[in-house]
């Protein structure tokens, strides 16, 4: 085995543990839900309909980026493994957990569709239940999450405290600054920032494959910042 | 056999010149110890040799190959750092099983043993170890690693002086089975002085010494007896430090030991002996 593949290796563990709890939780809520339906609400109106599932595997991907950087980057300097190998290893290990995790919410919106009206994300927003678009978009967007909560952990280890606090508060002043900018163009930049993500996610024709190109672009973006962010990082205390 | 060669190494931290146009070269198979006051720049120095932080000019090489950011070259070294680096939630023996991926030359068996013989128990987190049994922990690691040239960066950080003993002991038998680069950053340097073979001293970010340490200890000697007495001997002599006890004086005297007056000290009454260390780094780096 190559060092890159040993030290995904080492990141993998990290994420054993974690990955354990969450289907543990995940698995009984889908065990409660079923549960509930097969019980109360079919035999009273059937109207009901759940999902929800992908969300919570991107809000975990999300964390387990921000995790993922501080403890592994030190332990693997102790080992005195280079940055450059660090990066790879890393995204070797995201995209696998990112394509396990999709894969396993894409199977399980399978199994409970046959339990119970279940719709994923992807159904609920391009009404599409193929497997595989399921899947792709899943994917695409864990491992935009995951290298997302990476960079922002890797951007805060880097900075000083005054940097640290500006990063704290741009996304409020980015917020601040598009309404400004919205009052001022009368609506129209609101306008095209909603037209332009109703293309690029894809929800003009329904396609969720623009969408999962959109999240994998980003993605390469967002690695390409973490290279960057990386390659002169230094141990710290 | 790996060759560190550092050209030119400046390092700054802001305004601060931690590290000032540093050249030296760490020959293959000899224990070095790389002494300095605080903030001297040691650690510096040493994390830039093992790529943990970069230099601002100048570079740094293991046989030829720079260290920045080259596996190869990294591979070579192990660095037991002053501060705790490793996970604190995992287990002693998950992390020799660990370092053993990255550190294909790691002797289980020896790190097993030595840990027995240190009384580490290998069952527990590293959060529950002691300061001294966290030293104890970190040097196991760096000296069952085999790497060609490895590093210790105040090893003896909290270890009763047992402990202290055994290590300097485990180091110099570790050496000996199989002869490798050893540098010792530490401020203990009566104990470590025995080990060394040859002594680098940096004083302000600058290398001011790198000698063997019997060259170095062969530049001054000590004399000692009546007070009186040695004070006559000193006359015109360049000293260092004096110690008085009540009529009894001993003092180093800064010049080489071929240079002794045996005829003047034997009319005095006065005797000779060997200068140490500890009082040769404390007058240079004053």
């Amino acid at each position: 085995m190559n060092n890159t593949l040993k030290v995904s290796k080492y990141l993998f563990r990290d994420f054993k543990n974690a990955l354990l709890i969450f289907y543990g939780i995940i698995l009984a809520i889908a065990v409660l839900m079923a549960a509930l339906f097969l019980n109360v609400i079919s035999q009273e109106s059937g109207n009901a309909s759940f999902g929800g599932f992908g969300f919570s595997a991107f809000i975990f991907l999300f964390v387990s980026g921000l995790n993922c950087f501080k403890a592994n980057f030190k332990f693997l300097q102790a080992n005195n493994i280079s940055r450059k190998r660090f990066y790879y290893a890393n995204i070797i290990t995201l995209l696998s957990i990112s394509a396990f995790m999709a894969l396993i919410d894409a199977s399980m919106t399978k199994v409970l569709k046959l339990i119970m009206p279940y719709e994923d994300i992807v159904e609920q927003l391009y009404k599409n239940d193929l497997f595989f678009s399921s899947f792709i978009w899943s994917f695409a967007l864990f491992t935009l999450a995951a290298s997302a909560g990476w960079c922002i952990t890797m951007l805060y280890y880097k900075c000083d405290k005054l940097m640290k606090t500006i990063i704290s508060f741009a996304p409020v002043l980015l917020v601040i600054l598009l309404v400004m900018l919205n009052n001022v163009t009368e609506g129209a930049l609101g306008i095209s920032i909603i037209k332009s993500l109703t293309v690029v996610l894809g929800f003009t024709n329904n396609n969720p494959y623009t969408a999962a190109l959109s999240f994998l672009v980003a993605t390469a973006g967002v690695l390409g910042l973490c290279y960057l962010l990386i390659r002169r990082i230094a141990i710290k205390d | 056999m790996s060759i560190i060669e550092i050209r030119n190494v400046t390092k700054d931290y802001g305004n601060t010149k931690a590290l000032s146009d540093i050249s030296l070269t760490f020959e293959p198979n000899k224990i070095y110890g790389l002494l300095g006051r605080n903030g001297a720049g040691k650690t510096t120095l040493l994390n830039l040799m093992t790529n943990k932080i970069f230099p601002n000019q100048g570079n740094i090489t293991i046989d030829g190959d720079i260290v920045l950011e080259n596996d190869k070259a990294l591979n070579n070294i192990f660095y037991m750092v002053e501060k705790n680096m490793y996970p604190e939630n995992l287990k002693v023996k998950e992390i020799f099983r660990w370092t053993k991926e990255f550190y294909p030359l790691f002797d289980a068996e020896y790190a097993n043993a030595l840990a027995k013989k240190f009384e580490l128990n290998v069952n527990k987190k590293v959060k529950s170890l002691s300061t001294g049994y966290t030293s104890i922990f970190k040097a196991i690691i760096a000296l069952a690693s085999n790497a060609n040239i490895i590093i210790f960066d105040e090893p003896v950080l909290g270890l009763d002086a047992n402990h202290r003993s055994m290590f300097y002991k485990e180091v110099i038998s570790n050496y000996s089975e199989n002869p490798k680069t050893i540098i010792i950053s530490t401020h203990l340097i009566e104990e470590v002085e025995t080990v060394l073979e040859e002594v680098i001293i940096i004083k302000e970010g600058k290398l001011i010494v790198k000698k063997p340490v019997e060259e170095l200890l062969a530049s001054a000697y000590m004399i000692s007896g009546e007070a009186s007495k040695v004070d006559e001997y000193l006359r015109g002599k360049n000293y260092i430090e004096e110690d008085v006890m009540g009529k009894f004086k001993s003092v180093t005297v800064m010049d080489n030991i071929n240079h002794k007056n045996e005829a003047l000290a034997k009319e005095l009454n006065l005797d000779f002996s060997k200068a140490e260390l500890q009082k040769l780094f404390i007058s240079l780096t004053n």
